[in-house]
């Protein structure tokens, strides 16, 4: 085990939390309160990963930028180490944005065009005097650019982002969070524009990284199969509209989904295997329309569309998260069991 | 599946963008049939050329274009179609009608301050269908077709519109005149699994019911797995496989094609054997000398830097372009 990793203290919790936005609809409306995200909970032990999944909208990035204390949640509690960083003092709060990183989804613009590889990663060293001088400097890039795997390093040190592929691209990105050693790292859809060519091993690189670093992952995905892949180890939490539906153990997720939600994503996935994607039993939805965030359904926010509804209770009640077996938490009134298709 | 009559031959087809750093050569020396009802999957990474070649299947190719030589040849209820000859005149009463096509950022491509109604009209127009009620008729049937409400589909602006819905509008817009090929550059790549599978369904509906070809285009494999009747791997512009599904995903022999089913992980499926394809994809300017792949390939020979292979026949219907094809089979 590798000594940054501390196995069972929390590294980050979040605890009830909301976030809401004030939007005005059209000219003249009255300002309305959009609830984004509601009541999230979930911890996170050092050298852990937590992917979160779910479709376009639901509230993943969102979860992210607050875990990365980017945004400052309306309600609820967010402790990094056990404290809340929006009570500490300046310093301090400096310090947990540093321990906290994210990594974003698309290489070609979270990378200044203008500067050198060389740049880019050495101003946070200087920033946060991890180096004295141009040497120094010079051979703390090079490390870190082996370390992503960049190498002939002398062949990318002095070289403009757009001479890159987007794997490299993306490699040049994860150095760059390195610089501060980070603790904890947010992934928002890190791998989701690379090509499958080049997906893979910035995967097994970010693994790698938790192997050597200790590092403990957020892994924000829309891709069901690279979350398994990514996060055998760890846990998934599946997203609609905001909520939390379902989390537990990622093997428990995939083999014994219990949310009607989770279970038509997995049913709906397209597989590369002939034989097994063609056999697949797609469970029918009730409705394709996503309510909007402005007109949320009363009771389950999934209910409009859930094949497995009861009347006049799901379209009443809102259920709550229950552990349904030792780490495994489902959201619903009519939960399932087994794997699907 | 029984296989209908060829309807399109590509022969040694080229294409190269004139750009200031020298050609960029995006299809090179590319060789496929298409037979009827049939769907064809292109795959292949990222600036692989596959939108390239889709562009020139309709000869919609951007202007820094240049077809260098080769063929396209449709065979349509009994009558041919050289596309490369035809005028801009032929080739606008072709298109849409005889072979449509939906393009790769085609979400994007509806006329924002005009009506879906209004778009619809004007696809008919282009093609002579004079009778408005007639092209509102049979569009309020395609929208059903695609599980749209056709009442409110046709009276929205697309801003009105979520991705998956403009998606299906497209689709059905493509059908308007009765296509028999329909050609389809990464058309779910931007939307949510949930409104994928819609799609994928779909696809498979138009095929079986509506009996029309498909070229679709596509760097994931999975929606190959499903929908495709065969696969052609593109790597550097070229073919370097072809095969029937069961032939490529059972039996791949290039060591690209084995490569990138390697790399893709699936829910179902175990993780043993997973691995990344090394190295990256290749300047089109400045391709290596050999085969194009030499510099990402595990065991290449001193040959494999010498000689380009070319695509032979190595089994019923499959085709591969490596000079170690004889020795990297299972
Ligand atoms: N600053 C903001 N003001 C108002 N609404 C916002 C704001 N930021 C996000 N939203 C809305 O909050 C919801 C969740 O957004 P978020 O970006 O977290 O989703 P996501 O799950 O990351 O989606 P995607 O998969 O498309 O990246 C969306 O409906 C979005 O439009
Ligand atoms: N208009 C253009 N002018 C010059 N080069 C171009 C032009 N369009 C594409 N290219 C280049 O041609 C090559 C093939 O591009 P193409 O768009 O056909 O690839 P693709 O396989 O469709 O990729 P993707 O999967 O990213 O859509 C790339 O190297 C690309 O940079
Ligand atoms: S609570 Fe009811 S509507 Fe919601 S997911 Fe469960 S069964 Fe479906
Ligand atoms: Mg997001
Ligand atoms: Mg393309």
């Amino acid at each position: 085990m590798s000594p940054a990793s501390k196995p069972t203290s929390p590294v980050i919790e979040l605890k009830n939390l909301v976030k809401s936005y004030n939007v005005r609809s059209g000219v003249m409306g009255k300002s309305r309160e959009l609830r984004i995200l509601e009541n999230i909970s979930f911890t996170l032990n050092r050298g852990e990963i937590l992917s979160i999944v779910g479709e376009s909208g639901c509230g993943k990035t969102t979860v992210g930028k607050v875990a990365a204390g980017i945004i400052k949640p309306t309600s609820g509690e967010i402790l990094y180490e056990g404290k809340n960083p929006w009570t500490l003092p300046k310093h301090e709060f400096t310090e947990y944005r540093r321990k906290v990183q994210m990594i974003h989804q698309d290489p070609y613009q979270s990378l200044n065009p203008v500067q050198r590889i060389y740049d880019i990663i050495s101003a946070p060293l200087f920033r946060h005097k991890k180096v004295k001088n141009y040497k120094e400097a010079r051979e703390k890039v090079k490390e870190l650019l082996q370390r992503v795997d960049l190498s002939p390093v002398d062949d990318f040190i002095d070289k403009n982002p757009h001479q890159l592929s987007g794997g490299q691209r993306q490699r040049v990105a994860i150095a760059r969070t390195l610089t501060v050693d980070p603790e904890f790292i947010v992934a928002d859809e890190a791998v989701s524009m690379l090509d499958i060519s080049i997906r893979l091993s910035v995967v097994d690189l970010m693994l790698k990284l938790k192997e050597d670093l200790g590092v403990t992952y957020l892994f924000i995905t829309h891709d069901l199969a690279i979350a398994k892949y990514f996060g055998k180890g760890g846990r998934i939490a599946v997203m609609y509209l905001g909520r939390i539906m379902e989390t537990g153990p990622t093997l428990e997720i995939i083999h014994n989904p219990m949310h009607p939600y989770t279970r038509i994503l997995l049913s709906s996935i397209p597989e590369a295997d002939p034989e097994k994607t063609r056999s697949k039993k797609h469970i029918q939805l009730r409705s394709l329309d996503i309510p909007s965030l402005m007109d949320l359904p009363k009771g389950c926010k999934f209910h409009p569309r859930c094949p497995l509804w009861l009347a006049g209770k799901c379209d009443q009640d809102e259920p709550s998260l229950q552990e349904a077996s030792p780490g495994h938490w489902v959201s619903c009134f009519n939960p399932q069991s087994g794997p699907v298709a | 599946m029984a296989r209908g009559e060829k309807v399109l031959t590509v022969e040694k087809l080229s294409i190269d963008y004139i750009s200031r750093r020298g050609p960029v050569q995006a299809v090179r020396n590319v060789s496929f049939d298409l037979y009827a009802g049939e769907n064809l999957c292109i795959i292949g990474e990222s600036g692989s050329g596959k939108t390239t070649m889709g562009m020139s299947l309709v000869k919609l190719s951007p202007p820094s274009a240049v077809i260098k030589k080769g063929t396209i040849l449709y065979t349509l209820g009994g009558k041919e179609y050289d596309v490369r000859s035809m005028s801009e005149a032929q080739l606008r009463a072709f298109r849409w009608k005889e072979v449509a096509m939906v393009f790769q950022g085609a979400l994007n491509a509806f006329n924002p301050v005009i009506r879906i109604k209004k778009q619809f009209l004007d696809t008919g127009w282009a093609h002579n269908m004079k009778d408005n009620k007639e092209i509102l008729r049979r569009s309020e049937e395609l929208l059903r077709f695609v599980q749209l409400d056709p009442k409110r589909v046709l009276n929205s602006y697309q801003h009105e519109l979520s991705g998956g819905m403009k998606q299906r509008v497209l689709i059905a817009m493509s059908l308007l005149l009765n296509p028999k090929i329909l050609i389809m550059d990464e058309c779910t790549s931007a939307l949510d699994i949930l409104t994928q599978r819609t799609i994928i369904n779909l696809l498979k509906k138009i095929k079986e019911e509506m009996g029309i070809a498909f070229i679709f285009v596509s760097h994931d494999l999975s929606l190959a797995a499903e929908l495709a009747d065969r696969i052609v791997t593109i790597y550097a512009g070229r073919v370097v496989e072809m095969g029937t599904t069961e032939d490529i995903f059972k039996n791949a022999v290039h060591p690209y094609t084995r490569g990138l089913i390697k790399a893709t992980p699936t829910v179902t499926g175990n993780e043993e054997g997973l691995t990344s394809i090394k190295g990256t994809p290749p300047d089109l300017i400045r391709l290596p000398a050999g085969c194009k792949f030499n510099p990402r390939c595990e065991f290449p020979t001193t040959q494999c830097y010498q000689e380009e292979p070319e695509l032979v026949s190595i089994g019923k219907d499959h085709y591969v372009a490596c000079l170690k094809a004889d020795q990297s089979r299972d």
